[in-house]
């Protein structure tokens, strides 16, 4: 495919213009050169052509943004359909016109992929900087398989995060499926616990029983019996304290027989006071008989100790007949309460007395009721056991619905991530492979051609490259055959970045001659932006080289580059653009405008050294001094008709066209022998010049004399600057000569 | 043709071919969106649930065309 018109429209930097697009058009030149300063709109340019013909764009991946936001003028209407149309020629020759409209669907597909026929740059300086990646994956990127290392990262994640899932469920079943089979255990037991305790059919009798009867009856009858026993209690007490009672009324009345209460004890009182103040009274003082005074006292003591006596029994007989009340009203109590519940539980009477015969029915009444009251008992027991088994058995039975639902869960996720192990293993060897077969499909002879080419260095000449690729371990072995060595080495430890990236270069450059149709574009983004100075000069002669055989478009924001490489051409083989800001459509917005670069003369280029000379930069100066020199000998050699033999057209320079006889010619045509003659000789006094000009055969015609980077250690700004002072009089000399 | 060479694709479409699963049923739908490379590199994670579901649903529409 060979392009000859894009016209672009609010694409990138290019603004939406509905009636005046904007258009390169290569007319009939075969080359397209664009050059522009940083922000001007190259890159633009470069995406809107590489957008148009593939619908892709590397920038929208490098910048991971969506690829309409980056594609979209800013300045674009929202009404506003931009496009990019490209006219061109295909294999059979037969003009063609592809449009894609953004956000649109495509009018009809391209007869071929272009894709390998963009060289970015970037990807070449990512490839040579990116050293934390392994080789592999530097290799992948550099080749534009990244996609499939990065599904395959999101593929491992997602395989990671299945199989998590999996495990996690698979414990959730687990835990589950035990927690019944603890219950199915627990289940048996109660089983076992009621065949034991009520037999067979304890199924039917636990069902018959109501947990709520039997409860309130239990509690009754132990109610019952709690009464019983008091009751029985608080008679023994009852019959205790009466006893105790008739002992006492039976002393006290023996008391009572012999004294008057009260006078007694005033008698008693005195008397013993009296015989107790008056010592030695042998006569009685109410008889006058005659008394022993100790006898006396003693009995008026002891008197008076029986009468204290009684009184307390007295006192202690009210307190006793207080406490016999009590216990009546409580025995009559407890005796309601046993014939209540009796009456309740039974259904019928109970006659409760204090006799001995009734005593001793109800004590073995309550026996009875004991008995009953354990069985009771464990009648509640295994009701409540009962009870539980019940719940188990519920939950069993929606535990193991549930443990269906979550073993169709388990394995579900256990299929997902079986499936998606077994796709990555699947994926990982295709893609292995793919990567594997590119690598092998790329010409290593090629390669090595094309690194030797733009790498030019006798003493580091690679025989050749061994890159293997390892589909198993996903690596590669990247190896080196260097000149005059018999071992190979380790090629990235021995490369330098400079040769990593002539490597780089060398690849796509390789693997877009396979996969592109011998006679298509090809199409590089600053193809210098990561070359050094030194092969710069070895990678335009390469990129000549390349032009015989593909139309090259080239971007650039280096305007020696630029230049340079223009020059490498005929003019009447390539067109050359700018970019720079203007407003077209708007007189306020900024936008990126393309216009027709100015034509190359001998005047412009002196221009451009002696701009370079004022910067100091020597290198750019004797460059543009050259290129002056070189524009106006070929317009002379245009004008003498300077015959050249075909076969070295492509590599024609300043020597080629001394070796043909220019200056003889000239003289020939136009006299004036001696001033041709001191104008070149002025000229070749100058050593820049002095190779240049030589008609010597010293130099084999189809090599370059010298770049001028390999003396420039040696230039002084005096000497350049003589130098173009010299050209400017030897290209005045000339012009007016051919006027 | 006029797309990119797109190696993810045609990597898929091959294994595809030899792995007839449900999931890559799934990943195929995805492929409009050229299966979330240009997404975050937990797309594919994020996405298990939805997996899930497609393969649930998938069965349910086996056990009916069964029943």
């Amino acid at each position: 495919m060979r392009i000859k018109k894009i016209e672009i429209n609010g694409i990138r930097g290019f603004a939406y213009r509905k009636d005046s697009p904007h258009i390169i058009d290569l007319l009939n030149y075969r080359h397209l050169f664009l050059y522009g300063e940083n922000g001007t709109g190259k890159s633009s340019f470069f995406d809107a052509l590489e957008w148009g013909l593939t619908g892709e764009i590397e920038e929208s991946k490098a910048r991971k943004v969506e690829k309409n936001d980056i594609l979209r003028n800013k300045f674009s209407e929202e009404q506003d359909r931009p496009y990019v149309k490209i006219l061109y020629k295909n294999r059979d020759q037969e003009e063609k016109v592809f449009i894609r409209f953004l956000n649109g669907k495509d009018t009809f597909e391209l007869e071929e992929i272009v894709s390998d026929n963009f060289i970015d740059a970037k990807r070449i300086e990512n490839f040579v900087i990116d050293t934390r990646k392994s080789l592999w994956n530097r290799f992948a990127n550099l080749l534009g398989f990244e996609d499939l290392i990065l599904f395959e990262k999101r593929l491992i994640r997602l395989k990671n995060e299945a199989k998590r899932k999996y495990e996690e469920s698979e414990k959730i079943f687990n835990n589950k499926r035990k927690e019944i089979e603890d219950l199915e255990s627990k289940k048996q037991q109660l089983e076992t616990e009621f065949e034991e305790k009520l037999g067979k059919d304890w199924g039917s009798l636990l069902r018959s029983k109501e947990k709520e009867k039997v409860t309130e009856k239990f509690s009754d009858l132990e109610n019952l019996n709690k009464a019983i026993n008091y009751y029985l209690q608080s008679v023994e007490e009852k019959h205790e304290l009466n006893s105790e009672l008739e002992e006492l009324e039976k002393k006290l009345k023996r008391i009572k027989s012999t004294l008057s209460e009260a006078a007694i004890s005033k008698i008693i009182e005195e008397a013993y006071n009296y015989f107790k103040e008056t010592q030695e009274i042998d006569k009685c003082p109410v008889c006058g008989q005659p008394i022993r005074y100790k006898d006396v006292l003693n009995r008026l003591a002891g008197l008076r100790q029986r009468l204290n006596e009684a009184i307390q029994f007295n006192n202690k007989i009210k307190n006793l007949e207080d406490d016999i009340d009590n216990k009546d009203k409580k025995v009559n109590e407890y005796n309601s309460n046993i014939e209540k519940l009796y009456l309740k539980l039974y259904d019928s009477e109970i006659k409760v007395e204090e006799s001995e015969n009734a005593l001793q029915m109800l004590s073995s009444k309550k026996g009875e009721f004991e008995k009953e009251i354990e069985q009771l008992r464990d009648i509640i027991q295994l009701l409540e056991s009962w009870g539980r088994y019940k719940e188990i058995v519920d939950t069993v039975r929606k535990g193991q619905e549930n443990l269906e639902n979550l073993s169709d869960e388990k394995n579900l996720k256990k299929k997902i991530w079986k499936d998606v192990r077994n796709f990555h293993v699947k994926y990982k060897e295709k893609y292995s492979e793919t990567i594997s077969n590119e690598l092998v499909r790329i010409s290593k002879e090629k390669v090595t051609e094309i690194f030797n080419k733009i790498n030019q260095s006798d003493n580091e000449v690679v025989e050749s490259f061994i890159i293997e690729p390892d589909v198993e371990k996903t690596e590669i072995t990247f190896q080196a055959k260097i000149r005059g060595r018999e071992e190979m080495i380790n090629a990235i430890s021995f490369l330098s970045t400079a040769h990593l990236r002539c490597l780089g270069f060398a690849l796509l450059i390789s693997r877009m001659q396979i996969h592109s149709n011998p006679i298509g574009f090809i199409a590089i983004d600053d193809p210098i932006y990561s070359v050094d100075h030194e092969h710069r000069y070895f990678l335009i002669k390469y990129l000549k080289e390349l032009g015989n055989d593909y139309q090259l478009i080239i971007t650039t924001s280096d305007r020696i580059f630029y230049d340079l490489i223009r020059h490498q051409f005929n003019s009447n083989s390539c067109v050359a653009y700018k970019t720079y800001l203007g407003s077209y459509s708007s007189p306020v917005n900024n936008e990126v405008v393309l216009g027709v670069e100015i034509k190359s003369s001998p005047q412009n280029y002196i221009e451009e050294a002696e701009k370079h000379l004022n910067h100091k930069d020597l290198r750019a100066a004797s460059l543009y001094s050259r290129l002056a020199l070189e524009t106006v000998l070929f317009t002379v050699a245009e004008k003498v008709n300077l015959k050249i033999p075909y076969k070295r057209i492509n590599k024609l320079g300043v020597r080629a066209l001394m070796h043909q006889g220019l200056k003889e010619k000239l003289k020939k045509e136009y006299g004036c022998d001696n001033d041709i003659d001191k104008q070149f000789q002025n000229l070749s006094d100058h050593r820049y010049f002095r190779a240049l000009l030589s008609q010597s055969k010293g130099y084999p015609l189809d090599e370059e004399v010298h770049f001028p980077h390999e003396e420039r250690a040696s230039y002084t700004v005096e000497e350049v600057k003589e130098v173009i002072e010299t050209l400017k009089v030897f290209i005045d000399f000339l012009t007016r000569l051919l006027e | 043709m006029s797309k990119k060479r797109n190696v993810l694709k045609e990597v898929i479409y091959i294994v595809s071919i030899e792995d007839h699963t449900r999931f890559v049923e799934y990943l195929l739908k995805l492929q409009d969106i050229n299966f979330g490379v240009e997404e975050n590199e937990n797309f594919l994670k994020n996405k298990y649930e939805e997996i899930f579901k497609f393969y649930k649903e998938q069965e349910q529409k086996n056990e009916n065309k069964e029943n």
